[in-house]
């Protein structure tokens, strides 16, 4: 029978919870805020041709943000002692007595619901070792399918995840989620050939559905190592590479979080400052944020690090930007509202993301995106760096392949790019008809972008 | 009696229950962090985070379990729980594991410089150089729009127990300051970077260079990237500064060779006792700081209770060793060196490296700089990845043209990449000159590790990602 340690219930967090922020308030006038949350997990890792490990670890941490006359300080402590806990908020005190005056160092106020979230398949949530043993075994039987797999590393998971976030302005939010989470890591080998490695991954918070899912994460990561066997370099040039739903991910969703960002635009680090309502994209790309979508388990947020409730926000649309991300900090600097956008754990101040990002689909079939290429590359992995700043990236490409007159026809290796993700965005020429879902959070097609320079080595 | 006294008798206590191979370890993680961007406080913090991982080897299967509970009860649950997750695991465990013996496992106490003299040292006296050095770095041009400025320092303590005897405990202190500066030119937006970070007090941290040294290369590198060009990508003969070359040795060789990387089918499985450099090329991995003081992954024990040693994994170009844990030790029939290292107690301990480098050599850079017709002098490493396959990439942001044996113009930020053992085999020269440069690094394998890597000046041949 699985077992959840001390700290287990949500009341407990609570009154942990308010011992720091009555301790707060007891010693100076302040504006408290606590991010408390509560892991239990049970993991088995499977590496090389046999399993390695079995660990069963549980861990609560309180994340304690004051501000005493407009000065913030943050401690994290993983105690549960309350004496020490008390002892930890006035550590929080003397860091805030250090810190510079900010009037913006606001937290959030009462919101208008105050609910207890919850996504917990009660049989998912106290799965026995041997259900996560058996869905581990069925990871690797069905990665290995083709014998030229080699598995690196196998890992699943079952977790239970609580998080509070409770302030003295009135902020009261709870969740709870169980979940399934896995990952596969590996490559193929035939003969003396090692092709790059790869890796898929994904979760559910359904027990039923845990099979199918392993099953396909397998199936996607089996194909695209096998498929990289019999590498070889390509031709240097500059014009249309497709990108793969996951080359979209690492590099467009990433410089486009970045420049939303409210506190980058703030402190000069965004080039989109004052770009809302402007063309930042070509008119056919769109992107959405859905952190409320519980099929994406892992990403998920009913509210942010700050206790404000999230919400659905068009990003880009029809290529012109249309929001702004903030949380309490840069929201009170741009004399606006947070949007719910705060991210973060109890182990660090609340920063600023994006939550389940989607990539609009377009009207072209993976045979128009193929033959409109015509001939060269077709992006899977970016392998590299990216300037979310300058917009510049360069990089290898991973996992990917050459098509030839419209088709498919070989694995690359010793493949770079380079170019502007601010100009990627404005060099769109096609978008795929159909949607595909990465590790479990990001949704998007292929794109067909030009004037990407492609040197092969 | 101390809270560590208190906490080592308990393991003590708990060990002597156990029957069979145990490894206990408590960690204490302290940190303080510190930073401003343009003028507002980005970051205030201190962070505790205590508590013990244990695991235990039953039939030959791993058990793991961790808890923050650290009182004497929580420590028997936490025991029974790893040792459950053992015997459930052991039925389907096909190879049942050994681990090495080791005569000299560690005792006693390690304690490495700096730990108190930064203690004592004020948050006030740390704040105020962040504030300072943030304040200098936002007025260094007219160009320079934004800057950031942060310290982070994270004091650790370790009780290290084995049931066959390891019983150590160590301190240590490893501080980080970095710098950020955001230049723009119209649309135009660059970044420029300086970071240190070592294993050491306050004096060794700014060893290789000073403040003011940093913010005006930091400065520096944005404001030139505003008009530098674009590289025209394709095969080029190099010289890497000693940054670069600790990101080589680091993800271009070192993760190949970490044995459970070996063993999962990694380019090197095939290549122990062969030639695979130039013999120039003497590549080590060590829990010391050799050749400079301060490198930041230096550990004098690692999380299996074995005293750290140099592991030569290239010798004048030939690769004789692999980097283990007790595990793979005993695979392999040899005598680990140190490489198992957990980030916090929460984690198990992998095979990680500590601090990797490539040996000096002989050369002058002048002279190796002026042995290129045309070509690329590279340094700023800016993060990079490997492949099993030995197929690397890693980024570079301060690169300057060669043209007739001359430092030219400067380039926007690359990407270079290539086979490492490959371009190591085009090595032709290798400085006298050595520098840790990746000490604010850290690596990531599942779980974070810190570590070190750096090395003379080399010159060699590699693909640069550019234009076409």
């Amino acid at each position: 029978m699985r077992t959840i340690g001390r700290g287990a219930t949500m009341s407990n967090l609570s009154r942990l919870s308010q011992i720091l922020i009555d301790e707060s308030k007891r010693l100076e006038p302040c504006v408290a805020e606590v991010c408390a949350d509560e892991v239990s997990e049970i993991k088995v890792v499977y590496e090389n041709t046999d399993f390695s490990v079995a660990s069963n670890s549980h861990a609560t941490i309180f994340g304690l943000r004051t501000v005493v006359n407009n000065r913030m300080g943050f401690i994290t402590t993983n105690s549960l002692d309350e004496a020490e806990l008390k002892d930890k908020a006035r550590e929080a005190q003397m860091v805030a007595r250090l810190s510079p005056e900010s009037q913006f160092h606001l937290m959030a106020e009462k919101q208008k619901t105050a609910a207890f979230y919850s996504i917990y398949d009660d049989k998912l949530a106290l799965a026995q070792p041997k259900d996560i043993f058996r869905w581990a075994q069925l990871l690797v039987d069905e990665s290995r399918k083709d014998s030229s797999v080699t598995l690196d590393r196998v890992e699943v998971s079952v977790t239970v995840n609580k998080r509070l976030i409770q302030n003295s302005n009135g902020v009261f939010q709870e969740v709870r989620l169980a979940s399934c989470n896995w990952f596969v890591m590996g490559m193929a080998k035939k003969g003396d050939e090692v092709t790059s490695f790869d890796y898929e991954g994904n979760s559910s918070g359904t027990y039923p559905e845990i099979e199918s899912k392993i099953k396909d994460t397998a199936r996607e990561f089996r194909e695209s190592v096998v498929e990289s066997l019999g590498a070889r370099g390509a031709k240097s040039y500059k014009g249309p590479v497709l990108f793969h739903p996951s080359a979209v991910g690492s590099l467009l969703a990433g410089v486009i979080g970045f420049n939303v960002n409210g506190r980058a635009q703030q402190d000069g680090m965004s080039k989109w400052k004052d770009q809302l309502g402007k063309q930042v994209a070509h008119k056919e790309f769109s992107l959405l944020e859905s952190p409320l979508d519980e099929t994406r388990v892992s990403d998920w947020s009913p509210f942010d690090r700050e206790g404000v409730l999230t919400e659905t926000h068009e990003i880009v649309k029809n290529g012109t930007l249309q929001f702004t991300a903030h949380n309490c900090f840069s929201a009170a600097r741009g004399k606006t509202k947070p949007t719910g956008n705060a991210v973060g754990s109890s182990r660090s101040l609340p920063s600023i993301g994006l939550h389940g990002l989607t990539v609009a689909t377009g009207k072209s079939t993976l045979n128009d995106l193929n033959s409109a290429l015509k001939t060269g590359l077709v992006l899977k992995r970016f392998s590299g760096n990216s300037d979310p700043v300058s917009g510049q990236f360069s990089g290898v490409a991973k996992n990917s392949w050459w098509v030839e007159n419209g088709e498919r026809s070989y694995p690359l290796k010793e493949v770079m790019l380079a170019g502007n993700m601010f100009e990627l965005l404005n060099n769109i020429k096609l978008i795929g008809s159909e949607s595909f879902r990465q590790m479990g959070s990001f949704d998007s097609p292929y794109i067909l972008i030009d004037n990407v320079s492609v040197t092969s080595g | 009696m101390s809270q560590t006294a208190i906490i080592r008798t308990r393991i003590r206590q708990a060990l002597s229950r156990s029957t069979h191979w145990t490894e206990m370890r408590y960690h204490k993680k302290a940190s303080h962090t510190l930073g401003i961007l343009k003028g507002e406080v980005s970051e205030m913090s201190s962070k505790h985070y205590e508590g013990i991982g244990l695991r235990c080897l039953i039939d030959g299967t791993w058990g793991f379990a961790s808890t923050g509970d650290i009182s004497e009860l929580g420590i028997v649950k936490a025991l029974a729980q790893a040792e459950n997750m053992a015997r459930e695991l052991s039925s389907r465990k096909k190879k049942k594991i050994q681990i090495a013996e080791i005569k000299n496992l560690a005792k006693g106490d390690f304690l490495l410089a700096g730990f108190d003299e930064l203690q004592k040292l004020s948050w006030e006296e740390k704040f105020l150089l962040v504030k300072q050095t943030e304040e200098k770095l936002r007025k260094s041009s007219k160009q320079v729009e934004s800057a950031s400025c942060g310290y982070n320092e994270v004091f650790e303590e370790k009780i290290i127990m084995t049931t066959d005897g390891a019983d150590s405990y160590m301190r240590w202190v490893r501080p980080e300051f970095r710098l950020t500066v955001f230049a723009a030119d119209g649309a135009k937006r660059t970044t420029g970077r300086e970071t240190t970070g070592v294993t050491g007090a306050w004096d060794c941290l700014f060893r290789n260079s000073k403040v003011d040294q940093m913010i005006e290369d930091a400065g520096k590198s944005a404001v030139e990237q505003l008009k530098a060009e674009a590289p025209t990508g394709g095969k080029a003969k190099v010289i890497l500064s000693p940054g670069m070359v600790g990101i080589l040795c680091h993800e271009a060789i070192g993760h190949t060779v970490e044995a459970d990387f070996v063993l999962a089918g990694s380019i090197a499985a095939q290549k122990l006792n062969q030639s695979v450099a130039s013999e120039l090329v003497t590549l080590a991995d060590s829990g010391t700081s050799e050749f400079a003081v301060g490198a930041g992954g230096t550990l004098p024990v690692d999380d299996e209770g074995v005293i750290t040693k140099r592991v030569d994994i290239i010798k004048n170009g030939k690769l004789i060793n692999y980097l283990h844990n007790r595990e793979t030790a005993s695979h392999f029939g040899v005598e680990p060196g140190g490489n198992a290292r957990a980030w916090e107690f929460s984690d198990e301990p992998l095979i990680r490296m500590r601090n990797t480098f490539i040996q000096p050599g002989n050369d002058k850079v002048d002279e190796m700089i002026a042995g290129i017709k045309e070509g690329y002098y590279i340094d700023g490493p800016e993060g990079g990845q490997a492949d099993a396959t030995g197929e690397f990439m890693f980024g570079a942001s301060k690169v300057r043209k060669i043209r007739d044996g001359k430092l030219a113009e400067p380039v926007q930020k690359i990407t270079v990449a290539g086979q490492a053992f490959e371009v190591l085999r085009t090595v032709d020269a290798v400085s006298s000159d050595f520098k840790w440069d990746l000490g604010a690094g850290h690596c990531g394998k599942g779980q974070p590790a810190k570590v070190d890597a750096g090395g003379p000046y080399l010159r060699c041949e590699l693909l640069v990602g550019g234009q076409q």
